[in-house]
């Protein structure tokens, strides 16, 4: 019970560490108002209260000081310049790392924020206010602002006639108490005066109850006590939602010490804000559990499955039976689909709480690098699913870091090159035909193209005589094994790349590119695919294989014309396509399937796009239809397959492979070379009357194993 | 002895197995369904081509007939493809090709026994199932070098039954967490006893 409030504890801090960060940045950037600065304020307040109440005397101890100090800018004893909002962040930072090691049942290191512990100290004592005791105010009053822990303000006023039943208040009093810890205020409005008052008045009841109650219990229990007077008494019971700044002002349940002597007066207004604050965002919103969310995901998956089942049946069926079912099963498919939509929707949340966890990254960074760098935001609103948000923190705090270290000059560069001293990042998101696009765009030095061309051919990523566009050379920074990184700094030498960062990435379904112009800046984009639950496909055949072609991708699907056909060199075939020439990618080819068709002339093609705007064809057998499917990875029970994103169920209950699009276009090479190795690794024989072959492809097959 | 599978019935395989068994081994059943105290001593045994294999019941699954799997593009021959086991993709291995030994050629007689391993589920493709041992930790031997299809490192030890020997295989050093990788890695000697 005690994990449970504190599990909701914990998470209600991660918001309200959030609210803090947003105020104080707004604070930074010199906008602050009162409200804002209450806003910092009440979240800081909320986040030591809890503490106290489950022991946490370090973060009491921090928030305190920190509050303290809030609170005196909030009186205007203090103005707050830029340094010391910094500062002020920074002990948010530090409130969050105490917040998490307590979560994780890690022990808070004793010279954690003792630095800023101690600044803020200074700042209080410069400004002369009088301090009270730093913990007076945590008591497990504050018990009461932590969800689960309810009160509840009941109103009740019999009726004259209560007393003539044989019912006794009083009794009713007592079995509230018994739920929990009651405040009562005795309510006389309609007590007749003295004078009015006669002898046939004597079994009247004229007092009524306002009564705040202290409870777990559920509402229906509260309405059990009063069940037996329920028509004898006007009633009504409300939750009573306290802010912890309420519960000081009007319950006296846990009479407290005021913080800081002077600042009672000014506490009044900013308590109304924050009722008026929990109301309005109190009703319209419950937290779910994720797991039974996503058991409604799945659900809803094993549905699409069942359907697309029952609409392969149905075609069987002679028409006059099947006329009738198979409109059903048409009106079901789309029921599904709205269905699977909502409940998608369920899953969706502003990309917000990601992109708040980003300044403090690049605060933190930038210090480190002796930099001075802005982030803004935009498109925070936009929404998607939580399991990509989740997946998407680490690869983007990795980019944000990067852009920092590599991107990004020192001061005294920038100023050199004719830019402002600051360097700015800006992040944004948006949607774009079914998929999300986050670009982090820095005003930097670009990549380095040179060191980076130099730096691929040593590790052998590519060969001297290789042409590559600029584009392309900037994209070497993805390829496995570079790292542009010169010296091994704290900050992004960690072993890991950006090629961490693209395998993150690709495993969501997602594509990462890098645009850059030298000296002005560089622009990292990446696409997501909004959910990694469900898509629409395109089943194809090739040979006595099934394959699926997210539909987000097709341009076209056609029967080639030869004219359009030209062979580039043995086996490798460009078409003419809306006046451009793309590959052809013969699936039986990169998948070496042996039973499909090998003409080309007699195959089908479909025109894909990536996300990149790559064109490829790839040819198939045929196009079987189209279909909702539900994405299942491979790597569950398995690990990640070249050329395959996912995997999914047909309605006859056959897995089909989802292709990977983009991924395919690099394959060939790298599969004919890779079927080598396994050969060899198979059978030793074999091996030994190709090892000449073997040895002379050896470095390249580095490149290709991963 | 060994029992072989008529069709892809998953149910009562193990009826059908232990229907052959001694009856000294009869409480293996009632094992398989409560895990008693011994359960962690009770290997299940099977067969590639004349070779006894026995892996821990612990681990097992189930049991289930051939079932048809899609293959995965560009994988080593030990890789059957992927399976629906009740709406989960579950990869199929061949352990005679696993082995060392040529790609099984699958008939409707043939038998997958689901594994879980290390959170994952898999499916090894073998000849048929044969039978249920208790096995005392004192029974096993340390497996000699040189006499099995399958290279050592892979094999726990060995267990002499009436007349039998069964090799424990590790099926957890056999597939890995990360497959593919570790294909790439050892690539070129793997699953093979060095000639």
């Amino acid at each position: 019970m005690f994990d449970q409030f504190k599990q909701t504890y914990f998470e209600e801090c991660e918001d309200r560490i959030q609210e803090a960060e947003e105020g104080l940045t707004v604070m930074l950037d010199g906008g602050a108002d009162d409200g804002v600065v209450n806003q910092v304020f009440r979240a800081i307040h909320s986040i030591k209260g809890g503490a106290g109440a489950f022991g946490f005397d370090t973060i009491v101890g921090f928030a305190h000081q920190f509050e303290t100090t809030l609170d005196l800018v909030r009186e205007g004893a203090l103005s707050p310049d830029r340094e010391m909002c910094t500062l002020f962040l920074h002990a948010n930072d530090i409130v969050a790392d105490m917040l998490s090691r307590e979560q994780n049942d890690e022990e808070i290191p004793s010279d954690l924020g003792q630095d800023v512990l101690a600044a803020l100290e200074k700042i209080v004592a410069g400004s002369g206010a009088v301090v009270a005791d730093p913990l007076a105010s945590t008591d497990a009053g504050n018990f009461a602002d932590i969800a689960g822990v309810k009160a509840w303000r009941i109103h009740f006023m019999p009726h004259k006639g209560l007393l003539k039943t044989g019912n006794e208040p009083l009794f009713l009093l007592r079995a509230l108490q018994d739920l929990g810890e009651l405040d009562v205020d005795v309510d006389l409005d309609h007590l007749p005066s003295f004078s009015d008052l006669t002898a046939d008045h004597v079994e009247d009841c004229y007092l009524g109850w306002d009564i705040t109650l202290h409870t777990e219990a559920p509402r229906d229990e509260i309405v059990e006590v009063f069940d037996f007077v329920e028509d004898l008494c006007d009633l009504t019971i409300e939750p009573f939602e306290e802010p912890v700044d309420v519960s000081q002002a009007d319950v006296p349940v846990a009479p407290e010490v005021p913080l800081v002597a002077a600042a009672k007066p000014a506490k009044e207004p900013a308590a109304k804000k924050a009722v008026q604050a929990t109301k309005s965002s109190g009703s319209a919103s419950i937290r779910v559990d994720l797991e039974r969310i996503d058991s409604l995901v799945n659900l809803v998956g094993e549905m699409v499955i069942a359907q697309s089942m029952l609409q392969e049946q149905v075609r069987w069926l002679p028409i006059e039976v099947g006329g009738k079912i198979g409109e059903g099963v048409e009106n079901l498919a789309r029921h599904m689909r709205d269905l699977q939509e909502s409940v998608m929707a369920v899953r969706a949340q502003p990309i917000k709480s990601v992109f708040t966890r980003m300044p403090r990254i690049v605060r933190e960074v930038s210090a480190i690098c002796g930099k001075d760098i802005r982030i803004t935001t935009s498109g925070e609103e936009t929404e998607v699913d939580k399991t990509v948000l989740e997946n998407l923190i680490d690869p983007l705090t990795h980019m944000i870091r990067n852009s920092v270290d590599h991107g990004v000059e020192k001061p005294a560069d920038r100023v050199a090159a004719g830019k402002t001293s600051h360097g700015t990042i800006h992040l944004s998101a948006r949607h774009k035909s079914g998929r999300i696009i986050i670009e982090i765009e820095d005003d930097g030095k670009g990549v380095n193209r040179d060191a980076v061309w130099a730096k691929a051919l040593k590790q052998g990523i590519v060969t001297p005589e290789a042409t590559l566009t600029p584009h392309e050379i900037d994209n070497l920074i993805f390829k496995p094994g570079f790292s542009t990184a010169e010296s091994v700094s704290e900050v992004s030498g960690r072993g890991v790349g950006m090629d961490v960062v693209k395998r993150n990435v690709s495993d969501m379904g997602g594509r990462i590119t890098v645009s850059s112009v030298p000296g002005e800046g560089c622009k990292m984009t990446l696409s997501l695919p909004l959910t990694l639950a469900v898509m629409d496909g395109m089943v194809v055949s090739v040979g006595s294989q099934r394959f699926v072609l997210p539909t987000v991708n097709i341009v076209e699907s056609f029967q080639p014309n030869s004219d359009a056909i030209s062979k580039l060199t043995e086996g490798v075939n460009i078409i003419q396509a809306r006046g451009e020439y793309v590959r052809v990618i013969p699936l039986c080819d990169v998948f070496h399937i042996d039973d499909a068709i090998l003409d080309i002339n007699e195959a089908l093609l479909i025109l894909l796009e990536g996300d990149d705007g790559q064109r490829v064809a790839v040819m198939v057998d045929d196009v079987l239809g189209q279909q909702q499917v539900v994405i299942k990875s491979l790597e569950t029970n398995f690990s990640a397959v070249d050329g395959i994103s996912a995997a999914t169920i047909l309605g006859n209950g056959d897995v089909a492979l989802i292709l990977d699009v983009p991924g395919l276009s690099d394959m060939r090479a790298k599969i004919d070379l890779k079927q080598e190795v396994l050969n060899h690794a198979l059978s030793k024989k074999e091996a030994l009357d190709q090892g000449v072959a073997i040895e002379q492809e050896e470095g390249v097959c580095n490149e290709c194993s991963d | 002895m060994s029992v072989q599978i008529d069709d892809d019935d998953e149910v009562g395989l193990f009826e059908e197995a232990l229907a052959d068994l001694p009856a000294s081994d009869m409480n293996a059943n009632d094992a398989l369904l409560s895990q008693s105290v011994d359960a962690d001593k009770q290997y299940i045994t099977f067969t590639i081509d004349q070779e006894e294999y026995g892996t821990p019941i612990l681990t097992v699954q189930e049991i289930r007939g051939w079932m048809k799997t899609t293959p995965l593009p560009n994988m080593p021959s030990f890789v059957k493809g992927v399976t629906n086991l009740r709406g989960n993709i579950v990869p199929v291995f061949d352990l005679r090709a696993r082995f060392g030994g040529q790609p099984t050629d699958v008939t409707e007689r043939h038998v997958v026994i689901m594994v879980q391993l290390h959170n994952r589920t898999i499916g090894l493709l073998v000849d048929a199932i044969s039978d249920i041992l208790t096995i005392d930790a004192a029974q096993i031997q340390p497996p000699p070098v040189g006499n099995l299809m399958i290279d050592i490192q892979y094999v726990d030890g060995l267990v002499a039954t009436d007349e039998r020997m069964v090799a424990l295989v590790n099926v957890s050093k056999l597939f890995d967490g990360d497959l593919v990788k570790s294909i790439d890695k050892q690539g070129l000697s793997a699953p093979m006893q060095e000639a």
